[in-house]
C-alpha cells in the first residue's frame, strides 16, 4: 500500500456525475438509481511521535514525498515503541503499512540481531510489500555508512510456496525480515523450527496484515497457527510483540486479540486523506405497474457494465455466486459480440473452481490493463494486485458490509475518484438497504467470529504442536481450556504418546499436510471434459459439488454450457461434454435436522432458547431448468442422489404458548409467523456474526423437541462460532427483526421483509431466481415478534 | 481424520467448553494379558549412559563379531588413507581433514530417524578404529524424550572423532542433525571434517549403474547381497511401536540394517580409494554385475 498524498488528483477523465446524468436522462430510464452519495475528499491529520524517528528513517520519507506522519502512523509508532500488541484499523490505501514498517525496522536497526515476521493472506500481497520494504531500506541506507547498508544487514526475503530451496536456505540462514504467509508457517516453518532457531531465537515482531481477512473457519485455524509460533518462540526464548492491521471490522481489538490471544490496543484514528468516491445504490424496476417482482439483478447489472465498459471505465463486477459471475459475463459477452465485437475480447470471468494456470493469466491481463471488465465472485475481493479499476460494481449484499467497503475499494485504489454501484436483488436485506441508503452507508462493519477451540480444528493443531514439541501441561495457557479434551482424544487414537508428562507426537503422518487452513476438507471434485479425452476443465469442492455438477445439470464454465452427463462420487469426477443450451439449472434441496444432544439453555423472556448439537441431511433431490435472461422456469427433474450429512451446532428457539396464543388471537397462523421469523433471523444473523447467509441454515420442525421450533445452524462441521454467537445476542437480533420487518412499507409481507424465500441457501444459486417461494404472513410474525419485546 | 477421532471429537464439541477431567491412571487398554517383552538388555546389551541433557542406551560391539564381516578392515582403511589417493580425493577437504587427523579421528556415521525431514532422530550407528580395531557403537532413544540425550551423546562422539565419514551425509545426515539440534536446542553436531563418499562413488560408478544408492553399491562393487535386510521405510513404524508396547525384539533388525550400511561404507570407501576416475569414454572398473 502506498501513502497518498495530502493533494487530491483530478478524475482521471471520469467524470462520474456526467456519467449517471446520461443514465438518468435516457428514454428507458426506470428510476433505478434509488441513491448517489458523493464522498468528498477528506484532507489530510498529521502528528508527530512522541521521540522523533531516525535520520535514514525521516529521510527514507521524505524520499518517497512524506514530511509528516498522518496522526494514526504516529500512534501507531508510540504504541510500538511502549511494547503494546497493536491493531491498527484505518481505510484503504491510509498508510498502514508504513505504520507497521516505521517500528519494525527501527527496532532491526538497533537490535542487530533481532528479526520480524510478516504474514499476508495472500503469496501477491507478500511479494508486493516486498517491493515496498526494499525500496524503503534502499532510501533509508542512502543517508547511512555503506557498511550500514540495511539491505546487507536486514536481507528481507519472500519465504513462501514459490521460493525456490537455496533461496529458502539463504532466508533460513541470513534473512532478519521474513515475508510469508499462514499456510506458509502452519506447513513448512513452525515443523522445522530447528532450522529457524536463529530467527525464531531473536524474533521481536510478528506482523499480521489485513486481518479481516481471518474470520470464520480460516481465522479459526490461523488464530491456532499464531499459536503455534507463540509456543515455538517461547522454547527459542522469543516473546514477540504484534502488530496487526485490518480494514473495515467492527471489533478489531476482539478480532485481534483472538487470533494472537495477548492483549492487544487499536489505532482506529485515520489521519490520511482520501479522493472524491462516488457510491451508487441501484434498484431494479418492478417489472411492471401490477407486480411486485422486480426485473433481474443479473441483467440489469450486466446493462450497467457494459455502460462502463462502453465508455472506457475499467469495471469490476463482484457476485455472490459462481454461477451468477457466468451468467452476467455470458449475457455481457453475447451482447457485445453481437455490437461491439471489439469489446468482446476485453471481457472476462473470474472465480474459484478455475484451474490455476487460467486465473494467473486473467490476473496478468488485468494487471497489463489488457482488460476492460472483470466479473468476478469474492475470489478478487482482496489480495492479488490487478491493477486499478475505475468502478465497481457490487451486486447483490455479499453478506458483509466488510466485504461491499472492500470490493468497493477495489476501484479507485491509489489517487483517483472512483465509482461504485450496488444493484440490489429482489430479496430482503438488498431491499432494506436500497430503502435505507443512510442505514447502509453508516453501517460499521460486522464483528468477526472466530473459534480457535473448535475441537476439530483444535485436534488438527495439537497434533502439529506435538510433531512441533511435545505438549506439556502449561500449553493449556496457549491453546485454551478444550485442549485437555482434545489432546486425550488424540491419545486414545494413538496419536500422541504420553511420557512422562508430556504428549509425543508418536506416527508417522506429517500432521501439518491433514490441516488445510482456508477450508475444513479440502477435497475436491474434478469436472472432466468427456468429450476430449477427459481433461480436466474445473474443480469443485466435495461439499458443493452435487449442487453444482449433478447428472444432467448445466455446468457454466467461461460463459459456456457443459452438460453432465455423470457424476462418480466414489472417483470425485463429474464428466462433462460442451452443449448448446438456452438455459441453466438450479439445485433443490432437501433437509432435515436431527437434535443429538442439547449443549445449554437459558431463558429469553418466557421462550427456551437452546444451542443443540445436531445433524443436518440433505441431498439434491431434483433440479429446475431456468431460461437464460428471462429466468422463466421451464422445467424440473426429480434426481436420485445419496445425501450428505453435517454434524453442526444449531441455535434452537420455541415460541411460548402465550405467543402462539397471541398469533391466534389475531385470527392468524404461528406457523407462518415462525416461518417468518425464521428468514428474518437467517438475514440479521450475518450481520452479527461476520458471516454470510449461507453459511447458516434455519428449519422450522416439531419432531426434536415436541413443539415448533426455529432451528438456526452452522453449515461447517463442528460449528464456527456463528450460531452460538446468535444464542448470546438473540435479543439483539429479535429488535433488528422487528426493525426490518417495520420498516418495510409493504402490506402482506414481501420478499424483502419475511419472505426471504430460501431454507437452505445453496453454495450455486442464482438469487436472481430464489423468489418463487409462498411468502410468509407478515401480521404473524409481526404480533409474535411484538409479543416478545413487550412485557 | 479416522471415524473414531471425529467421534471423539464430536462429543467434545457437543459438550461444554470446560477443561476435560485427567486422565485415568494405570487403564489397561487391552484386557488380553499379554506376556511381558523381554527387556532392551537382551536383545541390545548395553548401558545407560548420561549426558548434560538425561540419558540414552548405548550398545558397543567389536565389528569383526558380526556373520559376514571381513577381517582387517580398520588396516585397509589406515593404508589407503596414508597412500596416495586418486585426484578427487587428494582435492576433497573432508579426506585431506581426515588424513591429517589420523584414521582413528574417523567416525563412520548413519542416523535412524522416523520420518524424511524434522521428525525424531532414535538411534544413531556409529563406526570407527581404535589400535586397529573396529568398533560399532549404536546410540539409542528409548523414548521421544530420550532424544536430546541422543543428540547429545552424537555431539559427544563428534567431538572426541571430529572427522565424520557418511553416504550422502552432508545433505541428509547433518542437516537433519541440525534442525534435532536447533529444535532441542542440544549442543551443536558439527564435524571439523566430513568426508561424503556419495559423490565420490557417483564420479566412478554412477554411469554404470542404474542409480548410486548404498545398496546398489553394495552390489556391484562390494558383490555382496545382505539376506533378510529390513525395508527402510518400515524403520519409523517399527520404532514407534516400540516406544508403545516396549517390545524391543524388532529393534534388532533395525541394529542389523544399520551395522551393515556402516560397514558397506567403510569397504567402499577403501574401494574409492583404490580406484581412479575413468576419464570420459574410457572404461573403468567393471561392475560385478
Amino acid at each position: 500500500m502506498t501513502t497518498e498524498p495530502t493533494l487530491p488528483l483530478p478524475l482521471k477523465g471520469h467524470d462520474f456525475d456526467a456519467f449517471l446524468g446520461r443514465i438518468e436522462a435516457e428514454r428507458h430510464y426506470a428510476g433505478q438509481i434509488v441513491n448517489v452519495t458523493r464522498l468528498p475528499e477528506r484532507p489530510a491529520r498529521h502528528a508527530d511521535p512522541r521521540e522523533p524517528l531516525s535520520v535514514p528513517l525521516r529521510s527514507a520519507l521524505s524520499a518517497r514525498g512524506i514530511d509528516r506522519l498522518y496522526a494514526h502512523q504516529a500512534e501507531a509508532i508510540n504504541l510500538a515503541r511502549e511494547g503494546e500488541h497493536v491493531v491498527v484499523v484505518t481505510g484503504t490505501a491510509s498508510g498502514k503499512t508504513l505504520a507497521y514498517n516505521l517500528p519494525v525496522v527501527e527496532r532491526l536497526m538497533a537490535e542487530p540481531d533481532s528479526t520480524a515476521l510478516y504474514l499476508f493472506p495472500t503469496k501477491a500481497l507478500a511479494q508486493d510489500q516486498l517491493k515496498g520494504l526494499t525500496r524503503f531500506l534502499e532510501t533509508a541506507s542512502a543517508a547511512l555508512p555503506p557498511e550500514d547498508d540495511l539491505i546487507t544487514s536486514i536481507r528481507p526475503g519472500v519465504y513462501d510456496g514459490d521460493t525456490s530451496q537455496s533461496a529458502r536456505r539463504k532466508i533460513r540462514d541470513t534473512s532478519r525480515l521474513v515475508l510469508s504467509n499462514p499456510d506458509m508457517l502452519h506447513r513448512a516453518l513452525l515443523p522445522y523450527h530447528g532450522r529457524w532457531a536463529r530467527f525464531l531465537s531473536q524474533l521481536r515482531y510478528v506482523i499480521i496484515d489485513e486481518i479481516h481477512s481471518y474470520r470464520g473457519i480460516f481465522g479459526s485455524n490461523v488464530a491456532n497457527v499464531i499459536r503455534r509460533l507463540r509456543r515455538v518462540a517461547a522454547h527459542h526464548g522469543a516473546d514477540p510483540q504484534f502488530l496487526s492491521s485490518s480494514a473495515t471490522i467492527r471489533n478489531p481489538v476482539e478480532l485481534a486479540e483472538a487470533l494472537t490471544g495477548v492483549g492487544t490496543r487499536a489505532v482506529t484514528d485515520d489521519g490520511s486523506p482520501r479522493g472524491p468516491r462516488w457510491f451508487v445504490t441501484w434498484n431494479p424496476p418492478h417489472l411492471d405497474a401490477a407486480r411486485v417482482e422486480r426485473r433481474s439483478g443479473n441483467v440489469e447489472a450486466m446493462e450497467i457494465l457494459l455502460r462502463l465498459v462502453r465508455e472506457g471505465v475499467a469495471t469490476i463486477v463482484f457476485c455472490k455466486a459462481r454461477v451468477v459471475a457466468e451468467l452476467i459475463y455470458k449475457y455481457a459477452h453475447d451482447e457485445l459480440r453481437r455490437k461491439d465485437g471489439a469489446l468482446a475480447g476485453r471481457l472476462t470471468p473470474y472465480r474459484s473452481g478455475y484451474l490455476p494456470g487460467e486465473r494467473r493469466a486473467i490476473e496478468k491481463r488485468l494487471f497489463d490493463g489488457e482488460l476492460l471488465g472483470v466479473v468476478s465472485t469474492n475470489a478478487l475481493e482482496l489480495g492479488i494486485d490487478i491493477g486499478s479499476l475505475d468502478a465497481s460494481i457490487v451486486v447483490g449484499f455479499p453478506g458483509t458490509f466488510a466485504s461491499v467497503w472492500q470490493q468497493s475499494g477495489r476501484a479507485g485504489r491509489g489517487h483517483d475518484g472512483s465509482l461504485t454501484i450496488f444493484v440490489a436483488y429482489d430479496d430482503p436485506i438488498d431491499q432494506y438497504l436500497a430503502r435505507h441508503p443512510d442505514y447502509f452507508l453508516g453501517q460499521a462493519p460486522e464483528a468477526a467470529a472466530i473459534d480457535p477451540g473448535n475441537p476439530y480444528i483444535l485436534a488438527g493443531h495439537l497434533a502439529c504442536a506435538a510433531f512441533e514439541l511435545p505438549l506439556g501441561p502449561e500449553d493449556e495457557e496457549i491453546f485454551g481450556c478444550m485442549m485437555g479434551g482434545v489432546r486425550e482424544a488424540l491419545t486414545a487414537e494413538d496419536r500422541l504418546t504420553h511420557l512422562g508428562g508430556l504428549h509425543y507426537w508418536g506416527s508417522t503422518d506429517f500432521p501439518a499436510q491433514r490441516v488445510n487452513l482456508r477450508t475444513i476438507s479440502d477435497d475436491t471434485y474434478s469436472i472432466v471434459d468427456a468429450t476430449n479425452g477427459d481433461k480436466v476443465i474445473g474443480m469443485v469442492d466435495a461439499i458443493s459439488a452435487p449442487e453444482l455438477v449433478y447428472p444432467e445439470a448445466i455446468y457454466l464454465h467461461e460463459g459456456e454450457t457443459w452438460f453432465v452427463k455423470k457424476l462418480d462420487m466414489d472417483q470425485k469426477v463429474a464428466y462433462v461434454e460442451p452443449v448448446s443450451v438456452d438455459y441453466y439449472t438450479q439445485p433443490v434441496l432437501d433437509t432435515s435436522l436431527r437434535v443429538t444432544e442439547r449443549r445449554i439453555e437459558r431463558w429469553s423472556g418466557a421462550e427456551r432458547l437452546t444451542l443443540n448439537r445436531a445433524t443436518v441431511t440433505w441431498a439434491t433431490t431434483m433440479f429446475k431448468k431456468i431460461q437464460f435472461g428471462s429466468t422463466d422456469s421451464i422445467g424440473y427433474k426429480n434426481l436420485a442422489l445419496p445425501p450428505q450429512h453435517l454434524d453442526t451446532v444449531a441455535l434452537g428457539w420455541s415460541p411460548s404458548e402465550e405467543v402462539r396464543n397471541a398469533v391466534r388471537a389475531d385470527g392468524r397462523k404461528p406457523a407462518e409467523g415462525l416461518s417468518g421469523i425464521r428468514n428474518l433471523m437467517i438475514t440479521v444473523l450475518p450481520l452479527y456474526s461476520m458471516c454470510d447467509r449461507s453459511d447458516i441454515g434455519g428449519v422450522i420442525d416439531s419432531s426434536n423437541f415436541g413443539h415448533p421450533t426455529l432451528f438456526l445452524y452452522d453449515r461447517f462441521a463442528g460449528g464456527v462460532g456463528f450460531t452460538e454467537r446468535g444464542y448470546t445476542i438473540w435479543e439483539e437480533m429479535v429488535l433488528e427483526a422487528l426493525r426490518l420487518l417495520e420498516d418495510c412499507p409493504c402490506q402482506d409481507g414481501c420478499p424483502s421483509c419475511v419472505g426471504l424465500p430460501i431454507l437452505r441457501p445453496a453454495q450455486h444459486q442464482d438469487p436472481d431466481v430464489m423468489n418463487g417461494f409462498p411468502i410468509p404472513d407478515k401480521g404473524a410474525a409481526r404480533v409474535m415478534l411484538r409479543g416478545l419485546i413487550t412485557p | 481424520m479416522s471415524t473414531n477421532l471425529n467421534e471423539r471429537l464430536g462429543r467434545l464439541a457437543r459438550g461444554p467448553r470446560t477443561p476435560a477431567p485427567p486422565p485415568e491412571v494405570g487403564t489397561i487398554r487391552n484386557s488380553r494379558r499379554r506376556k511381558a517383552p523381554p527387556g532392551l538388555e537382551t536383545v541390545l546389551p548395553g548401558e545407560e549412559i548420561r549426558t548434560a541433557r538425561g540419558v540414552c542406551w548405548l550398545h558397543e560391539r567389536p565389528l569383526e563379531r558380526w556373520p559376514g564381516i571381513e577381517d582387517g578392515l580398520a588396516g585397509r582403511l589406515a593404508q589407503v588413507l596414508a597412500s596416495p589417493a586418486p585426484d578427487d580425493l587428494e582435492r576433497d577437504c573432508g579426506w585431506a581433514g581426515w588424513r591429517s587427523r589420523g584414521v582413528d579421528s574417523g567416525l563412520f556415521l548413519d542416523l535412524e530417524t522416523t520420518g524424511l525431514a524434522a521428525t525424531p532422530v532414535f538411534l544413531c550407528g556409529l563406526l570407527s578404529c581404535s589400535g586397529g580395531e573396529m568398533t560399532f557403537r549404536l546410540l539409542l532413544a528409548r523414548d521421544y524424550s530420550e532424544e536430546a540425550a541422543l543428540l547429545e551423546a552424537i555431539s559427544g562422539e563428534i567431538t572426541r572423532r571430529p572427522v565424520v565419514v557418511s553416504f550422502n551425509g552432508k545433505s541428509y545426515d547433518i542437516p537433519f542433525l541440525k534442525e534435532r539440534t536447533g529444535r532441542l536446542r542440544t549442543a551443536s553436531c558439527r564435524p571439523d571434517a566430513h568426508f561424503d563418499l556419495l559423490h565420490p562413488a557417483r564420479r566412478r560408478w554412477s554411469d554404470r549403474l542404474p542409480d548410486c544408492r548404498l545398496k546398489t553399491l553394495e552390489w556391484a562393487i562390494l558383490g555382496r547381497r545382505r539376506g533378510g535386510d529390513i525395508d527402510g521405510a518400515e524403520i519409523p513404524a517399527i520404532y514407534h511401536r516400540f516406544v508403545r508396547d516396549r517390545d524391543p525384539r524388532p529393534l534388532l533388525r533395525v541394529m542389523a540394517h544399520n551395522l551393515h550400511d556402516l560397514y558397506t561404507l567403510a569397504e567402499l570407501t577403501v574401494r574409492t580409494a583404490q580406484t581412479r576416475v575413468a576419464p570420459l569414454g574410457t572404461p573403468g572398473e567393471k561392475p560385478n554385475i
